[in-house]
C-alpha cells in the first residue's frame, strides 16, 4: 500500500526533471509494476492539472478585467485600499534614519503618557496581527462545507455565520457551547472554529489553550494535527504571538 | 468582443487581487529589501498595479502571462529602484534555495492537460476539472496560495516562505505535501471514490 503523502516529493522530482538518471529509471520501472503508485502518481498529475487550469482561469479573468478598467476606476481601488489599516510585519528591520524619528516620537510619548503608551502600542499591533490572521486563516465557506459533509447542526452554521459577519462574542458562546457538548471527533472541527473565534476575539490566551487542547484530541484519534488547525499554529508562531 | 462582465464585476475582481496579494507582497519584499519601509513598500505596491495596467494597455505583456509572478516580479524591480536612489540599496537577498533549481517552468515541460486525461472523453475531463477548481476553493489557507504559487506560478519555495511568513522552507514543504493529501482527499470524496 502506498501512502501518497510520502511519494509526493518523489513524484514532484520526476515531473520537474530533477531526478537522476539513474532514480527516474527506478522509478519508471515501480510504476510499471506497482498498480497503486502507478494510480497516486496519476492523480497527483490530475490534481497539478486542477491547479494550472484554476490559475490560468483566474488569470484570464484578471486579464479582462484590468483592460476593462478606467484610469480612474484603477485610480480609486489602489487609493481606497491603500488607507485601509496597515498590518505590521514581525521582526521588521527599521532604517536607521526611522530609527532616530522614532526614537524622538517615543521619548514624546514616554513624557506625555508614560509607560502605558508603549504598551499600548504593543497591544494595537498584537490585535492588528491578530485580526490579519483571522482574515487570511478563516474560510467560512471551507468549514460550513465541511460540517454540512458530516451533517452537523443548524447551530454550527449559525454560529459560523455570526463569526463571519462579526458578531463575534455570540458566536464564541455558540461555539464554546456546541464544543463542551460535542464528541471528541466534532470537537476537532468546533475547537478549530473556536480558536479562530477566539483571535477575532484578541483572546489569546484562550485561542492557545484551545488549539493545545484540540492538538491533543486530534493526535489521539488520527495522529496529526488537522490542517486548519496547523496553518493557524504556524500563523500564530510566525508572528510570535504568544 | 462580448464579455459575460459588468463593469462593477470587472471593478471587484481587480480589487480582490489587489486586496488578496497585497500582504503576501509586503511580506515578499520586506524580506528581500528590509531597508524600505512599510509604507514606501505599500506606495510601490499601488505603483505597481498601475505599472501592469499601462503595460497590458499599450500591448506589452506577453499572452499567457501568470499575473501574480509579473506582478511580484514588477514590483520587486520598483523596489530595487526605490532602494537604490535612496541610498539604502546594500545588498538584495536572493529568493532561492537549493531545492528550487528552475522554479519558472517548473512541470510545464513534461505536463500538460492533453497528458494527464488524454484518455477522457471532453466532458469528463471538464467535470473533473470543475470539481478539482471547486475543491480548490475550498483548501483553507495557507494552502490555496503554497498549492497555486508552487504548482502554477514557479515561485521557489524561499519566495512562498517570504510570502506568508513562514519560518523555514521545510516548514514550507512539509506544508505543501500536506495540502495535496487534503486536496487529494477532497477530490476523491468529491468523485465518489473514497468511502
Amino acid at each position: 500500500m502506498n501512502n501518497y503523502k510520502d511519494n509526493i516529493d518523489m513524484f514532484d522530482a520526476y515531473l520537474n526533471g530533477t531526478m537522476s538518471n539513474t532514480d527516474r529509471s527506478v522509478f519508471e520501472s515501480q510504476l510499471k509494476a506497482d498498480a497503486n503508485l502507478s494510480q497516486e502518481f496519476s492523480i497527483h498529475k490530475e490534481l497539478i492539472a486542477g491547479l494550472q487550469q484554476a490559475g490560468t482561469n483566474a488569470d484570464h479573468e484578471f486579464e479582462n478585467a484590468l483592460k476593462h478598467l478606467s484610469d480612474q476606476e484603477m485610480e480609486t481601488i489602489t487609493e481606497r485600499i491603500s488607507i485601509r489599516n496597515k498590518i505590521i510585519p514581525q521582526g521588521r528591520v527599521v532604517p536607521l534614519r526611522k530609527v532616530y524619528s522614532w526614537v524622538a516620537v517615543a521619548a514624546a510619548v514616554v513624557m506625555i503618557a508614560g509607560a502605558g503608551g508603549y504598551q499600548y502600542h504593543q497591544i494595537q499591533t498584537r490585535n492588528r496581527l491578530c485580526d490579519a490572521i483571522f482574515t487570511a486563516g478563516f474560510n467560512p465557506d471551507m468549514t460550513l462545507t465541511r460540517s454540512g459533509d458530516q451533517g452537523d447542526s443548524e447551530a454550527y452554521s449559525e454560529a459560523i455565520n455570526r463569526l463571519k459577519h462579526g458578531e463575534t462574542v455570540d458566536a464564541i458562546s455558540a461555539l464554546e457551547k456546541l464544543y463542551s457538548e460535542a464528541n471528541d471527533e466534532m470537537r476537532i472541527e468546533y475547537g478549530t472554529s473556536l480558536a479562530y473565534a477566539y483571535v477575532k476575539a484578541h483572546d489569546l490566551d484562550k485561542a492557545w489553550e484551545t488549539i493545545n487542547s484540540v492538538k491533543s484530541i486530534s493526535q489521539q484519534l488520527y495522529g496529526e494535527t488537522p490542517l486548519e488547525l496547523e496553518s493557524l499554529i504556524q500563523a500564530m508562531s510566525g508572528q510570535n504571538l504568544k | 468582443m462580448n464579455y459575460p462582465y459588468a463593469m462593477e464585476d470587472f471593478s471587484q475582481i481587480v480589487t480582490n487581487w489587489f486586496v488578496s496579494l497585497r500582504n503576501p507582497f509586503i511580506n515578499y519584499i520586506h524580506k528581500a529589501l528590509p531597508v524600505l519601509g512599510l509604507d514606501e513598500i505599500e506606495d510601490i505596491y499601488s505603483e505597481t498595479f498601475i505599472a501592469i495596467r499601462k503595460n497590458l494597455l499599450e500591448g506589452n505583456v506577453a499572452s499567457g502571462t501568470k499575473w501574480k509572478a509579473y506582478i511580484f516580479q514588477i514590483g520587486y524591480n520598483m523596489a530595487v529602484n526605490k532602494a537604490k536612489q535612496s541610498s539604502r540599496y546594500v545588498q538584495v537577498k536572493e529568493m532561492t534555495s537549493n531545492d528550487d533549481i528552475d522554479a519558472t517552468d517548473r512541470f510545464e515541460t513534461y505536463l500538460s492537460l492533453q497528458e494527464v486525461m488524454e484518455e477522457e472523453d471532453n466532458e469528463t475531463k471538464s467535470q473533473r476539472l470543475s470539481i478539482l477548481e471547486r475543491e480548490i476553493k475550498y483548501l483553507p489557507e495557507p494552502c490555496e496560495t503554497i498549492l497555486k504559487d508552487y504548482y502554477y506560478g514557479g515561485f521557489s519555495m524561499a519566495e512562498i516562505m517570504s510570502e506568508i511568513h513562514y519560518q523555514s522552507t521545510d516548514s514550507v514543504k512539509s506544508m505543501k505535501n500536506r495540502c495535496m493529501n487534503k486536496l487529494r482527499e477532497r477530490i476523491k470524496l468529491a468523485l465518489g471514490l473514497l468511502n
